[in-house]
């Protein structure tokens, strides 16, 4: 089965890829009161070689090296930190997991930990469950902004289920992000591709049978225990976000729908598509950041694994031989790193690959004039590794793009903690809570629910 | 890591790859881990603390205490997975409907096998669009689904469909309150402005069942109150109706099923052992052993399955016969000759043209598996391609994988994944270096012996089986060595040549015997097993024993069990 969930057949003929089309579903002919503040969230595996992620020289007067070289014409707008680390995982609990907390070793199983201010938990299932919420979870339902969505959880290569999620709501399962565009497409921009009556009338018909889910699912889950209920309400909840998007009613907006390419498969364990869905994502993305359709992002990368990730985009010494599998991927690569010069050209390549494409994302905002600076101004891109060096996540690499209206004092590398095991992750989801006009106070453990200092304007 | 082809599977992953590839650099400090140790695991699955006061004011159940006495554990929530979906929807409406839609894949859950994710907005968008194809599909069904003559009552022809098919798609028959919901979505929907026809109503009530938490949940007390009885919640017939099916079909209840429970006649053990055995005999039965074993050697990663070029051309066909040989020879062992021995040491298996040529058999071999005795020493399943294959890295056997899982599967043992810091790259076999001895520096390495003495060794019985499953006399111009040691079987190290030999001790070790009840029982109950459930395994164990390991008594022994026939309220159920 494909590590996709796509839904193709179903999409044939949607006629994405028009262009602009009419919108709908949104409530954005309300008067713009304000220019709104944004969060994207970016995470893959597999970590990277510090120090070719690490700039050189000062706080202020710093040089890029090798991963972050992209970011070159953006240098002014970053805050590249050190010395964070997932010290949840190492000290609060991780009995829960089946090994002493001495003993973990972060690696994979880091990932749904990645975003979360929390150690993993047991609950419901075995590993790769989160303890609580992941950062833009907790800031979508704090913000409870007045857009159509309240995130957008997107990714262009994941397994699904758990392994492959970095966002959760509550001590529970992940949110599998979207990974095909076109249904992201079709989902943010849905096209009047039936006659004015008929469409009124399915989205009615719709509307009637989204009621009908609401009343059946809040009576199922009425008398059940507590973490029963939690996943009932979880699906209540994706059932009301529909409702919420079709009661707005009808309306062109001021915006543009991004200009998707011709339908193409991502089907599979075939990553030759990878590039491309990237792309569609990214410009997704900042449409829907445009056009106030959400004001939260999450973009996963990769899978826990990074299985099967192939880049042959990136020419022809990363199809070569590999240990797991035939032809050399994103995890023989990682492995490899440290081996040769080849293999060291060949993981930073492919760590300034994923900058590069992030940097496109910032740029977009960049070039976007919002109220007296640009869209970036307003927006806080947030980009970390469920690792750092080895399979450990003990230190974390952290980039921040951005300065949220000011709040981050910008072009700046900085250096926290002073030994192997980093200054808590949580304290800078703190700020970014905080920056986002969310109280940051009640993230993650209570023990580190202080904002990272030295990062403000 | 390993790829995940089609099945979630996310933390057996984890766990076999980091101990598959461990390594040449092994350093670190385990000294704290203990491996081995069979059993059940301990704790299981308890609630997160009462909430005080349910939704209506009602008494709560408080947390429960972590040594649950009742000799049952509690039954968390569980949506119907990809295949239960995909099966019941042909059971409900013909193996012709079916969705080109795909779902989120199952991940492992606690009991080590699959468990369903969270419906969140991806599984919320499938569901529907599923709901909605096939609604679309039964158009030519409808006059037999909810037919209403001309002009007759149509409130009353939906009403009637809703009660009907209502009660398959539930599982349980639909209570007053549901059908009033429903015919309130029904009168929406034919009211102006939608204006829907009756058959388009019709359809739209069907898709939206489908999409309804009631077809989509395992809860099929559904609105009703539980049954107390001595300090636990027995299921009611129509619970324990899906819990048997959903257990041995991997689909809903059959008519009789459903037609037992309305008689009551699932309220009692016997009656739950007349159904079981009158299950089994039955062709669906097949998918028991099929999706349990499926799930142990991950036959799901098949399709996905490379070898280097020069080790083997894997082509569909092979692919394909790897599988069918699996199937085949699983069911014909567990179920048709019902001998939990044969599964692990008969040479009589299943082949077709690709695996002839691949296990060196002369003969004409079709498309469809043939009964043949395999050469070489080949006995029992994991002595055959699928898992060999499966189990092996891309250019090589792998001993660490193999081993593995014969530890944690057919042993039930607990392997710990490695410490930080350990370099996991798999030692470089070369023409010079043979596979067994690339793996040496485990065993010399006090640090790394700690765990993999526990999995090395098993893993070396099959090193004459090369990384596509092919034997083999020699491997870099040396004879293979494939001895070992198990340790701690039955409280004795046992030494052996080969995997038959392994096989052999396995089949006839109570730990190994034990660990297939609990492999069996955990697949039933898809939860993690808990000290509470020790009186029903000790009982399918003397049932099994009894039954000269025949696992078709087995399966009407967990089936019977206070495990599965009963559980224990959550952490804040309301069941007053």
């Amino acid at each position: 089965m494909s590590r996709f969930v796509s839904r193709r057949n179903f999409l044939a003929g949607l006629g994405v890829g028009a262009g602009f089309l009419p919108l709908l579903g949104s409530e954005m002919a309300r008067a713009q009161s304000g220019i709104p503040k944004r969060l994207l969230v970016v995470t893959w595996t597999n970590g990277m070689r510090m120090g070719s992620w690490r700039p050189s020289g000062g706080e202020t007067n710093f040089t890029l090296g090798p991963v972050l070289a992209p970011f070159e014409k953006l240098k002014s707008k970053l805050t590249v930190i050190e010395g964070l680390g997932q010290r949840v995982q190492y000290e609060a609990n991780p009995s829960a997991v089946g090994w002493k907390h001495t003993e973990w070793y972060g690696g994979h199983d880091s990932f749904p930990a990645v975003l979360t201010g929390h150690p993993l938990s047991q609950y419901g299932d075995f590993l790769g469950v989160s303890g609580g919420d992941s950062i833009d979870q907790y800031i979508a339902q704090k913000l409870a902004a007045p857009t159509p969505f309240d995130s957008l959880v997107v990714g262009p290569w994941s397994s699904g289920g758990y392994y492959g999620a970095t966002s959760y709501r509550g001590k529970s399962t992940g949110i599998t992000p979207e990974f095909d565009p076109f249904n992201l497409f079709k989902t943010l921009f849905s096209g009047r591709n039936l006659p004015k009556g008929e469409f009124d009338k399915a989205r009615a018909t719709r509307k009637s049978v989204l009621d009908y889910l609401d009343g059946s699912l809040t009576a199922f889950g009425s008398r059940m225990g507590t973490e029963d209920k939690a996943k009932i309400d979880s699906h209540l909840e994706a059932v009301r976000a529909i409702e919420k998007q079709l009661a707005g009613g009808d309306m062109t907006l001021s915006c543009t729908a991004p200009t998707l390419p011709n339908q193409f498969s991502t089907s599979g364990e075939d990553s030759s598509n990878y590039p491309k869905a990237l792309t569609a994502f990214s410009d997704l993305l900042v449409a829907a950041f445009r056009c106030d359709l959400t004001r939260v992002a999450s973009l996963t990368l990769s899978d826990a694994g990074g299985d099967n990730l192939v880049f042959s985009w990136l020419g022809q010494e990363f199809t070569g031989p590999g240990d797991e599998y035939p032809v050399r991927q994103y995890h023989d690569i990682t492995h490899r790193a440290e081996q040769s010069d080849d293999h060291r050209r060949r993981k930073d390549a492919v760590e300034a690959y994923f900058h590069g494409e992030i940097a496109k994302i910032a740029q977009q905002l960049e070039d976007t004039r919002e109220g007296t600076g640009t869209m970036l101004d307003n927006t806080l891109i947030v980009i970390t590794n469920s690792m750092g060096v080895n399979h450990e996540s003990r230190q974390v690499p952290f980039t921040l793009v951005g300065n949220l209206d000011r709040y981050f004092n910008t072009g700046r590398n900085l250096k926290y903690g002073n030994g192997s095991l980093g200054v808590a992750h949580n304290q800078l989801f703190v700020a970014v809570a905080n920056a986002m006009g969310v109280d940051g106070a009640g993230f993650g453990l209570p023990e580190y629910n202080t904002e990272l200092p030295g990062l403000k304007v | 890591m390993t790829t995940s082809a089609s099945g979630g599977g996310a933390l057996v992953l984890t766990l076999a790859v980091f101990a598959a590839l461990a390594s040449t650099a092994c350093t670190g400090d385990i000294t704290g881990a203990s491996p081995g140790g069979g059993g059940v695991t301990s704790g299981g699955t308890l609630g997160a603390g009462g909430t005080g006061l349910g939704s209506a004011g009602a008494p709560v159940v408080p947390a429960p205490d972590a040594k649950v006495a009742e000799g049952t554990g509690t039954m968390p929530l569980r949506r119907l997975g990809v295949a239960e979906y995909a099966n019941t929807i042909a059971s409900l409406l013909g193996a012709e409907i079916a969705t080109s839609v795909t779902f989120t894949a199952d991940p492992q859950g606690t009991s080590t096998y699959p468990f369903p994710t969270l419906v969140g907005g991806v599984e919320r968008d499938a569901f529907e669009q599923a709901a909605d194809e096939i609604a679309g599909k039964v158009a030519s069904q409808l006059a037999t689904l909810a037919p209403c003559t001309a002009g007759g009552d149509e409130r009353a022809c939906a009403k009637q469909f809703v009660t009907s098919f209502g009660k398959r798609a539930f599982r349980r028959p639909v209570s007053d309150a549901e059908t009033t919901q429903l015919l309130g979505l029904y009168d929406a929907v034919r009211a102006a402005p939608i204006s829907l026809s009756y058959v388009q109503a019709a359809k739209t009530l069907l898709s939206a069942m489908l999409q309804s938490p009631q077809f989509l949940y395992h809860w099929e007390l559904g609105p009703a109150k539980p049954v107390a009885e001595g300090g636990s919640l027995r299921l009611n017939g129509y619970e324990v109706a899906s819990r048997l099916s959903y257990f041995m079909w991997g689909t809903m209840p059959d008519a009789a099923l459903l037609a037992a429970a309305d008689a009551g006649q699932l309220d009692t053990q016997a009656g739950v052992d007349t159904q079981v055995r009158r299950m089994l005999p039955l062709a669906d039965t097949a998918r028991l052993v099929t999706g349990m074993v499926g799930w142990w050697i991950r036959t799901d990663k098949l399709a996905g399955l490379q070898k280097q070029p020069s080790v083997a051309n894997v082509t569909p066909e092979l692919k394909t016969a790897m599988r069918d040989e699996f199937a085949a020879f699983t069911a014909d062992t567990l179920l048709k000759r019902g001998s939990y021995v044969d599964f692990l040491t008969s040479p009589n298996s299943f082949v077709t043209a690709s695996t002839a040529s691949l296990y060196g058999l002369s003969g004409s071999f079709g498309t469809t598996p043939t009964a043949t005795a395999l050469p070489n020493g080949r006995a029992g399943l994991f002595s055959q391609a699928a898992f060999l294959a499966v189990e092996a890295l891309p250019q090589e056997s792998s001993p660490v994988r193999r081993g593995k899982l014969v530890a944690t599967r057919l042993l039930c043992r607990t392997i710990l994944p490695p410490p930080a810091g350990v370099d996991v790259t798999p030692p470089t076999v070369s023409d010079n270096v043979q596979t067994r001895e690339a793996y040496a520096q485990h065993s010399q390495n006090a640090t790394c012996a700690g765990c993999h003495k526990q999995m090395d060794p098993l893993g070396f019985a099959f090193e004459h089986f090369d990384a596509v499953g092919r034997y083999r006399d020699m491997e870099a111009g040396k004879p293979i060595d494939a001895t070992g040691t198990i340790l701690g079987l039955d409280g004795k190290d046992v030494g052996f040549d080969g995997a038959t030999a392994m096989m052999q001790a396995i089949a006839g070790s109570e730990e190994g015997q034990r660990c297939f009840v609990q492999q069996m029982t955990g697949y039933a109950l898809n939860r993690s097993l808990g000290d509470f459930d020790a009186a029903t395994q000790d009982a399918a164990f003397t049932a099994f024993k009894s039954g000269s390991l025949d696992p078709r008594e087995l399966v009407p022994a967990i089936a019977s069990s206070k495990s599965f026939r009963y559980r224990v309220p959550a952490a804040g159920e309301n069941i007053q």
